[in-house]
């Protein structure tokens, strides 16, 4: 199906730019189902366009090299030829985005390929057992979850039926229980086309997956196994202790018959009870669109409550509302929202001058990003480099309570560990760490209480 | 829910969007005011049948209000050369001529009409609709209609992203004077979506020989409004060139 000569691709002309090369061909088939494995920033989602042919045709950085499908080069005339039989899913669903409404959306890729109203009904109805996507009719785009627009933009791709399907962390966003009826789907058309798939859950897709693929950290595509996705969770040198960070005593969270809704007689959140002490890491789990966001946004003081309190108290100070704003930090699902200056450099400066130490800057700036150019733009780092800066750039702005949505989203399993190691050293702090997560081995490995919130009641789970 | 086409209309949105550009021409051209009114009544009453909420319409009132007032009081204090004679009246205080004020508020109905009635459209047409209906049946090109509708539904996501981007500048902290910068990642922020509008809508196969679920039609009863609509502007407009 696929053939890829060795090639090498240059993001531009220079001499110096970062490129991505295969040394040895490689040759997909149909029926295979590949994992694109290797760290974050390495390569993979630029690997993905080159499959899809969006690289040449639509890219300024220099192809040499030849890729093959069906023995034809996936540029020019072919791009358009295969438009239906490799279909690509981007990294962010809501990048792929048309229209204002769930139903509209999904069948745009049908109507592309000119379905008939009975195929788009009969379509409609398998993705609707498959992917619940019910619950989305009548909603608009903007009020979807992350997780509920992957399921909806991914359930509009799979309707074609493609010969190829590229998905580019496609349950990055989904909650376990969604992510393994996801898989479970994936078993389920596994046979009839290739897939290949870039996803940080190695373990749970190493039984789905006939072969691996690396894409390492200088960009070299090679033939890869499962273990080279692992990591083992060596000791990161301790690095905190160096730090002359506040220390913060006596902090307490406090969320007092907590109630939120959108719509009236709709609550998302009802009722909630809730005491942090300071130094704990606390995750909030849940199905996607259960409230989670919105629940950090009140606690953050972003939001205000339908009734009840929320109070975060700093020694004898206390403080609840919108103005506990002022004692967080929260690092947004979509990391170039952080972003305001031209470089990296600058970024960090004003996020780390709380911070005198040069050492340990460098230190934690060599753990998080090995060879960062720090002169360039943060709007060019991989999704996973620019998660891991707005993560550096918030948590040492001095703040009581700190707040990540999604911190893991897009990362390699070791820097999975480094933000892992990075929160367990702040809890030294004494500061409250509430995060949102579906990544179980991240809540595992630094949660020290996990809350489930479910039809808008929070459950703690032991 | 059941799966079903965006809003159900009370008027298609593109006869409204004509009715309402028709409705801006008159209220532009003419200075019959009671004719203006009429034709604004008429389409505020199709705008609040097509979705428009009492709770809205009273606020962009209130806007359209403070925006004209504006208006009135540079009619009042810098009147030109030919309202500037006659009997002056006394107003909190301060003396005025009665041609310019008289004048002033002849201006403040008019561009309060207009600007509540350009404002309260955006609230009742769904653009959505209307470019789909274009592109479907009046051959509005799909390479041109598909990115003029990312380009509309790109504006709450600017909203959004917006506010996010204000909130990221206040927890960080950050000073006035950096504060100041936050249009450079909203700018980017736009380049960013306008590449990825387009690279979805090649990569999911946009092409001029796509299928439609939705037909987005015009029913009788869009016809027998949009009828009774130029019914009405004529008359209007013949009343407004005799009074005018």
């Amino acid at each position: 199906m696929y053939k890829l000569s060795p090639f090498k691709y240059s993001f531009s002309n220079g001499e110096q730019s970062r490129k991505i090369f295969l040394e040895e061909s490689l040759v997909f088939k149909k029926n295979e189902m590949i994992a694109i494995v290797g760290p974050s920033g390495g390569g993979k989602s630029t690997f993905l366009k080159i499959l899809k042919g969006i690289i040449p045709e639509y890219s300024s950085g220099v192809l040499v090299g030849d890729i093959l499908f069906h023995d034809k080069p996936l540029y020019g005339e072919n791009f358009q030829n295969n438009l239906k039989n490799i279909l690509y899913l981007f990294q962010n669903p809501f990048s792929q985005l048309i229209y204002p409404t769930p139903e509209e959306e999904f069948l745009f890729s049908m109507e592309n390929f000119n379905y008939s109203n009975d195929q788009m009904n009969s379509e409609r109805k398998k993705f609707e057992k498959i992917f619940g996507l019910e619950s989305l009719w009548g909603k608009k785009n903007s009020q979807l979850s992350n997780g509920e627009c992957q399921k909806l933009v991914l359930a509009s791709l799979l309707a074609i039926n493609p010969e190829v399907l590229l998905l580019d962390e496609p349950t990055a966003f989904l909650d376990p229980q969604a992510r393994r009826e996801f898989y479970q789907f994936l078993k389920m058309i596994k046979g009839d086309r290739l897939v290949i798939i870039v996803d940080h859950h190695v373990d749970e897709i190493k039984d789905l997956v006939t072969g691996f693929v690396e894409v390492s950290r200088d960009g070299k595509i090679s033939h890869g196994n499962s273990d080279q996705a692992r990591v083992d969770n060596e000791t990161l040198p301790m690095l905190l202790d160096k730090a002359l960070l506040p220390e913060h005593t006596n902090l307490e969270l406090k969320l007092t018959n907590l109630s939120f809704s959108y719509e009236k007689n709709n609550s998302l959140i009802k009722d909630i009870n809730l005491s942090v002490r300071g130094g704990e890491v606390v995750a909030v789990t849940g199905k996607n669109g259960a409230g989670k966001s919105t629940l950090m946004k009140i606690i953050a003081g972003i939001m205000k409550g339908d009734s009840g309190k929320v109070t975060f108290s700093s020694g004898a100070k206390e403080f609840s509302g919108t103005k506990i704003f002022s004692q967080t930090g929260l690092i947004f699902q979509n990391p170039e929202t952080h972003f305001f200056f031209d470089t990296i450099e600058e970024e960090l400066k004003q996020s780390l001058k709380n911070i005198s130490d040069p050492i340990f800057k460098e230190g934690i700036l060599q753990r998080f990003f090995h060879d960062i150019d720090l002169k360039k733009s943060p709007f060019l780092l991989s999704e996973g480099e620019k998660r891991r800066l707005s993560v550096l750039m918030t948590v040492f702005l001095g703040k009581g309570l700190i707040i990540y949505d999604e911190p893991t989203f897009g990362q390699d399993r070791k820097s999975i560990h480094e933000i892992a190691t990075l929160i367990k050293e702040l809890k030294k702090t004494g500061i409250i760490q509430l995060f949102i997560s579906h990544d179980d081995y991240f809540i595992k490995e630094v949660a020290d209480r996990v809350l489930h919130l479910e039809k808008g009641s929070l459950h703690e789970i032991s | 829910m059941k799966f079903l086409e965006s809003r159900p209309e009370f008027i298609h949105s593109w006869y409204l969007f004509i009715m309402t550009m028709l409705t801006l021409v008159f209220l532009l051209a003419s200075s019959v005011l009671p004719a203006n009114l009429v034709l604004s009544l008429f389409i505020l009453y199709l705008f609040k049948k097509n979705g428009l909420k009492n709770k809205t319409l009273i606020k962009l009132a209130v806007f359209a209000f403070f925006f004209s007032s504006m208006f009135l009081l540079l009619n009042m204090l810098y009147p030109s050369e030919k309202y500037r004679s006659g009997v002056e009246v006394i107003l909190f205080g301060k003396s005025f001529y009665k041609a310019a004020l008289l004048n002033g508020l002849h201006n403040f109905s008019r561009l309060f009409m207009l600007s509540l009635i350009s404002m309260s459209s955006t609230f009742a047409i769904t653009y959505t609709k209307m470019i789909l209906y274009l592109v479907i049946h009046k051959g509005l090109k799909v390479f041109m209609g598909y990115p003029l509708l990312i380009a509309l539904n790109s504006i709450l996501m600017f909203k959004e992203e917006f506010d996010r981007i204000r909130l990221s500048a206040r927890f960080r902290g950050l000073g006035w004077w950096d504060r100041l910068f936050v249009l450079f990642p909203l700018l980017v922020f736009a380049i960013r979506h306008s590449q990825r509008g387009s690279l979805s809508l090649v990569t999911r196969g946009l092409n001029p020989n796509k299928s439609f679920y939705f037909g987005y039609d015009i029913v009788p009863s869009d016809r027998k409004w949009l009828r009774l609509f130029f019914l009405m502007f004529i008359c209007l407009v013949a009343i407004a060139i005799y009074f005018r």
